[in-house]
């Protein structure tokens, strides 16, 4: 018997952790990576560019997408679904949500200045796609810190092996194969993504949107810009140059997500439940819908 | 006999109450001897009863002790200090028999059956050595004096201890999967384990050292309360001769090849320049050890002066360590029925200019750092007879480390922190705030905190042992009870209350120099934190028939590790029951076949409950213009005052192993064993430590926000003990051990070890704990899976000069290395960085696997009045100059990590000693 109690008190262990995973499903119809964009043309391989506008559906269009499990939703004070407000505890307003979230696919500034809160990971399948994307489609070329414009794929990987003195491609987060965010499934892309340590309460909304890139028709150097990253609140990177921004996400952009949201986003149409079982297992994975565009009046 | 009988049914009693009262915890007794058992029997294999054993040693203080073989023959001889024994075996009418050369080694039980013949007559026999342990399951290993003055150890018993499987490297040692935090460290069968980090805390003169064991695994229960290994040195005590030991050495770093330069993970050669040092040490010591009663009261002393010089090129100020260990005995035994011993080992050190790894530190911004600590122990053993003795330890232990900048010196040619002409010698400014470098720019004007840590440790302890019980075989019971009290005073700030941070605007461009921001704090932090715990063991050697042993028992830890504010972090009572079996099937004592089953409890320490610090430093971050960001915290509340953003996450449970051992044992040939072990051992509830407010990017490089608000300082963070922190070591060890004769020794073993998990740590110095990704499973730093050991010596036969060959020789196949990403630098100040973790644990390389040999030649010379060794100790033969582990510092610079960690080269070391 007592051999049998101290077993049973040796085993006697329990645990419950409501912090975890929470599997969401992202889904953005392929109008939001349908935009008119400025394409840039040297039919004389002179060096000279001309520049046409023109509609294109390309997933390189997508932004970064913020994900987030909130309390519920307020339909009333935006002309988009927004997450209602939780209780206010500090008296900052947006002290209390989200619960946990996450983005899919996180701003980058790839070794040169120029590309300063413009690139979105997991969108680039390697340097050509991105130096291709910003000559042709957004026709603002990417150009070094002497101004002048990089074209060759090599030059780029060798100065951002300088720069993060990395040896191998898989270093670099913004681009490769396998490091695509989304996938095309009929009419959408979708993506499937983690709210990492997220504490997980029963019934709370998922709920998110994209910030889509501000696109200039002149050619200028913010083209191809995120209104969630600031150039000018980012964390500084003294070895390549002391004024130069990383641009780093600000810090409240699940908590007031209005305060990013413009005209081109894409916000989450509704609510998005997740539910979990009394061990905290998730018991469907919600999709995310991204379906409302904002856009200015007419 | 009647009475025999009725004072054990006593004995029983006592073991019986404390079976039933049981109730309190805490970490360590063990055994610091060793036991000779055996039975007495005629030709015809009958028991000898009433055969008079007489076993002596010059080891053995208060002479020789006695037993009277019971009915069955059996005999026991226990608390045997270790060493090498005479048993003498005498019964009218079977005349005499002398077994000499029994060797007795600490934790271990010597088997030596006697066969006497009816009219007999006296006879000598010289034992063999017993290489296989019939009655033990632990995975032990023992090194006895002849092997700490034999073969190369560097002489400290941090090093030897590396030479035992299963324990990786040395020093504070990941043994059998575990941190290295997470082992027991004992003195003389006394805890001297660190209480604040679970880490050694004693330094010896390594000649005042008898016997160093080393326990992996399977140990019994009344040794403590550690996930990992008991790591024990048993010291000298003396005898009836006197012995002085005096020993000078010294070793010249630059007859080696220089370290170099800092690397990529990749190998790559990151453009740092090369880390050109300067290295000397050398140590003097002498012991003296001898009767001041003959065999009544003997003593030790024993001293010990360390020093070595170390430079970066470049720095003009040389590390100086410089320390000192003092080690002193009494050994008493004034009646035969008690035996006492007083010891105090205690170790200062002052190490000036310790930081010798950053090379932009000018020298008034040095630190000084002074450790080292006391231990004042003492043992009582009161043999109530042949069969039953007590043993009461108690031990006060005081560790310290202070931090200050370098005193200052008016001596200029000492390149030390120059005195201002007014300021007295050796003055330690306080006041001064430190510069701080970054990015190029030197540390300067002072160093920039400071600390003093002062911690405490008492316990009284006692185990009671009844042996050679008769109930259905024989039993030798033993229950314990121990009190542990620990306290920690840690006072910790910045010098003048404010640090500031200087940079390069352009990298190593001086012209560029400029403040980047300045950090206030409001004063100094004082942490204040205690534990007490307190332990019960009972446990039971049982021999049904004389081939088969059961080792089983239970020990309870009551453990309360409480915070600054008095809370109690930890607060546990756990059971740690252990069984093992082992089997003897020819009944020869040449073969062990055993299996076994234990439960290891973690009862946490004072450094576990400064995670919930209500103490914290507040500052307040002020950038300088130039870099002002917007982010002004000038006019606000110190950052981090408010403190209570720690929490523990429902009550923590106590880290525990739970492990299986099996393994087979035999003397292939005489002397020669051969051993094939396996270890299985399932850690869970290990401490972890996160953040539970944090949104990260996609990639864990960013954070998009905090669940509870704007503010990026209103982080929370929470300690715990889940299930899903764990780990899973799998061991299997091939030995084989071929003990000293025939004027050689040698040992070597092969360990194949798997060590998986989500989390090595166990919140120790270092704290990475990935939060944004749970707990990831996958290979842990430990798992380092191709282990080879091999160590022995070698007695040149060229008398009356003696030349001994000692040779040691490692290897390691690679150490997996996870990548992890920095949070962002302005966040800082909020609670102190640590990684975010993208992959698997484990995955992103590995360190190329390494070797060394180690070599020792010492030619011992015939003095008048003694002996004269001159030794030439070589480590590294081969200058093998592998990579050992990845920098875990950051360069943010170049946004990746670096290696920094290369084996060292080729050493060696000059030595002269004489042994009166």
């Amino acid at each position: 018997m007592f051999t049998l109690i101290v077993g049973l008190v040796a085993c006697a262990n329990p645990e419950i952790i409501n912090d975890g995973d929470v599997q969401v499903r992202v889904v953005i119809p392929k109008e939001a990576a349908t935009r008119e964009v400025v394409a840039a043309t040297d039919e004389d391989g002179d060096g000279q560019y001309t520049y046409e506008a023109r509609t294109l559906t390309d997933l390189r269009l997508l932004g970064p997408v913020y994900v987030g499990a909130f309390g519920g939703m307020d339909d009333v004070s935006f002309p988009y679904v927004h997450p209602a407000m939780g209780p206010v505890v500090s008296g900052t307003v947006g002290d209390t949500y989200p619960y946990g979230g996450e983005s899919l696919g996180r701003l980058d500034f790839a070794c040169y200045e120029f590309l300063a809160c413009k690139v979105t990971t997991g969108r680039f399948t390697d340097y050509a796609s991105l130096l291709d994307h910003f000559r042709n489609n957004l026709g603002t070329p990417v150009i070094d810190s002497y101004g002048a414009e990089v074209v060759s794929e090599e030059n780029m990987r060798a100065a951002c092996y300088e720069y993060f003195a990395a040896t191998s491609d898989e270093e670099m987060a913004f681009i490769g194969e396998d490091n695509l965010s989304f996938e095309e499934e009929g009419d959408n892309f979708v993506a499937d993504m983690v709210l990492h340590h997220t504490n997980r309460v029963s019934g709370m909304s998922i709920w998110g949107f994209m910030d889509a890139p501000e696109l200039a028709t002149d050619g200028v150097s913010s083209n191809g810009a995120y209104t969630t990253c600031n150039p000018s609140s980012g964390r500084s990177v003294d070895d390549y140059n002391s004024e130069f921004q990383e641009g780093g996400s600000s810090f409240d952009i699940l908590n007031s997500p209005s305060t990013y949201i413009q005209y081109e986003d894409w916000v989450s149409d509704g609510l998005a439940v997740v539910e979990f079982d009394d061990e905290y297992n998730q018991l469907e994975v919600p999709e995310v819908n991204l379906n409302f565009h904002h856009q200015a009046a007419e | 006999m009647q009475y025999l009988n009725r004072f054990r049914a006593v004995l029983l009693g006592v073991f019986a109450a404390f079976l039933a009262t049981v109730a309190l915890s805490g970490p360590a007794w063990a055994s610091a001897s060793g036991t000779i058992k055996g039975v007495v029997t005629d030709e015809s294999e009958l028991p000898i009863p009433g055969a008079l054993l007489t076993v002596s040693s010059d080891k053995l203080i208060g002479g020789a002790m006695q037993y009277t073989s019971d009915a069955d023959g059996n005999f026991v001889f226990a608390e045997l200090p270790p060493g090498s024994y005479k048993l003498v075996a005498a019964k009218q009418g079977f005349g005499e028999v002398t077994k000499s050369g029994v060797t007795v080694a600490v934790g271990r039980t010597t088997n030596v059956n006697i066969l006497m013949k009816y009219g007999g007559e006296t006879i000598v026999i010289e034992e063999k050595t017993k290489v296989v342990d019939t009655e033990n399951a632990s995975n032990t290993t023992t090194f006895n004096r002849d092997y700490l003055q034999k073969v190369p150890s560097g002489r400290s018993y941090q090093s030897v201890i590396g030479n035992a499987a299963q324990v990786l490297g040395s020093g504070n040692a990941s043994a059998a999967g575990a941190s290295g935090n997470e082992n027991t460290w004992m003195m003389d069968g006394i805890n001297v384990t660190d209480p604040v980090t679970g880490t050694f805390s004693q330094n010896f003169n390594f000649d005042a050292i008898e016997e160093i064991q080393v326990i992996t695994g399977g140990y019994d229960p009344e040794y403590g309360a550690s996930l990992g290994a008991v790591f024990q040195v048993i010291t000298r005590s003396g005898g009836n001769t006197l012995e002085v030991f005096t020993n000078a050495e010294y070793t010249n770093g630059n007859w080696s090849p220089k370290l170099d330069d800092r690397y990529a993970a990749d190998a790559a050669m990151l453009n740092f320049g090369s880390f050109d040092y300067n290295s000397q040490s050398g140590s003097v010591s002498a012991t003296i050890a001898g009767p001041i009663v003959r065999d009544r009261v003997w003593f030790i002393g024993s001293y010990q002066y360390e020093r070595s010089l170390y430079t970066n090129v470049g720095i003009g100020t040389p590390m100086d360590f410089d320390a000192h260990y003092v080690f002193t005995k009494i050994t008493m035994q004034p009646v035969s029925q008690h035996r006492i011993s007083l010891s105090l080992n205690t170790d200062p050190t002052t190490i000036d200019n310790i930081d010798q790894g950053d090379r932009y530190t000018l020298p008034e911004a040095q630190a000084r750092q002074m450790q080292g600590g006391y231990v004042l122990a003492g043992k009582w053993n009161w043999f109530f007879n042949e069969d039953a003795n007590l043993e009461t330890t108690f031990s006060l232990q005081k560790s310290f480390i202070e931090q200050s900048g370098v005193p200052c010196t008016h001596d200029e040619e000492l390149g030390y922190n120059p005195c201002e002409p007014d300021e007295s010698e050796n003055t330690i400014d306080y006041d001064t705030s430190g510069r701080y470098g970054s990015y190029g720019a030197f540390n300067r004007d002072n160093f920039t905190f400071f600390q003093f840590d002062d911690r405490w440790h008492a316990e009284a302890s006692t185990k009671f042992s009844v042996l050679n019980v008769n109930f259905l075989g024989k039993h030798d019971f033993k229950a314990g009870l121990d009190f542990n009290y620990s306290a920690w005073d840690w006072v910790y700030g910045a010098t003048g209350n404010m640090y500031f941070v200087d940079l390069y605007e352009n990298q190593f461009d001086p012209e560029t120099l400029k403040n980047w921001y300045f950090v206030e704090y409001s004063g100094s932090s004082v942490y204040r934190a205690d534990a007490y715990s307190a332990a019960g063991f009972v446990q039971d050697v049982y021999k049904p028939v004389d081939n088969l042993t059961f080792r089983y028992g239970v020990r309870y830890d009551r453990s309360l590790v409480r915070n600054d504010a008095g809370d109690a972090v930890v607060d546990v009572g756990v059971f740690g029951p252990r069984v093992y079996a082992i089997w003897d099937p020819w009944n020869d004592d040449k073969t062990a076949i055993r299996a076994g089953y234990g439960r290891f409890n973690d009862l946490g320490r004072l450094d576990v409950s400064s995670y919930l610090s209500r103490s914290q430093l507040a500052g307040k971050i002020i950038y300088d213009g130039t870099l002002d960001n917007g982010t002004n915290y000038a006019s606000q509340a110190y950052l981090s005052e408010s403190t209570d953003n720690t929490f523990t996450y429902g009550d923590l449970s106590a880290p525990h192993s739970d492990e299986f051992t099996a393994s087979v044992q035999r003397e292939v040939v005489p002397e020669l064993s051969a051993e094939v072990r396996f270890t299985g051992k399932f850690t869970r509830n290990v401490y972890t430590f996160d953040e539970t407010n944090l949104i990260y990017d996609e990639d864990g490089y960013s954070f998009l926000g905090t669940s509870e608000g704007y503010s990026d300082f209103n982080r929370y963070y929470r300690l715990r003990t889940p299930g899903i922190a764990r780990r899973d070591y799998f061991a299997v060890d091939v030995e084989l051990a071929k003990f000293e004769s025939k004027r050689w020794f040698a040992m070597a073993t092969y360990s194949y070890v798997s060590s998986r998990g989500t989390t090595q740590n166990s919140l120790s110095a270092g704290l990475s704990n990935p939060s944004q990704v749970e707990l990831m499973y996958g290979s842990l730093g430990s798992d380092v899976n191709h282990q080879v050991k091999a160590s022995g010596y070698w007695l040149v036969p060229n008398d009356p000069w003696t030349t001994t060959i000692g040779v040691a020789a490692r290897g390691y196949s690679g150490s997996p290395y996870s990548r992890y990403y920095w949070q962002a630098a302005d966040m800082d100040l909020a609670g102190g960085s640590y990684g975010l973790l993208k992959q698997p644990l484990g995955d992103y390389t590995t360190t190329p696997g390494y070797w060394t040999v180690d070599l020792l030649v010492q030619q011992e010379f015939v003095v008048p009045k003694g002996k004269l060794n001159v030794r030439f100790d070589l480590s590294n033969i081969t200058n093998n100059q592998y990579t050992l582990a990845y920098n875990t510092g950051y360069i943010a610079v170049q946004n990746r990590y670096s290696v920094t960690s290369h084996l060292g080269g080729v050493s060696g070391t000059v030595a002269v000693g004489y042994t009166y």
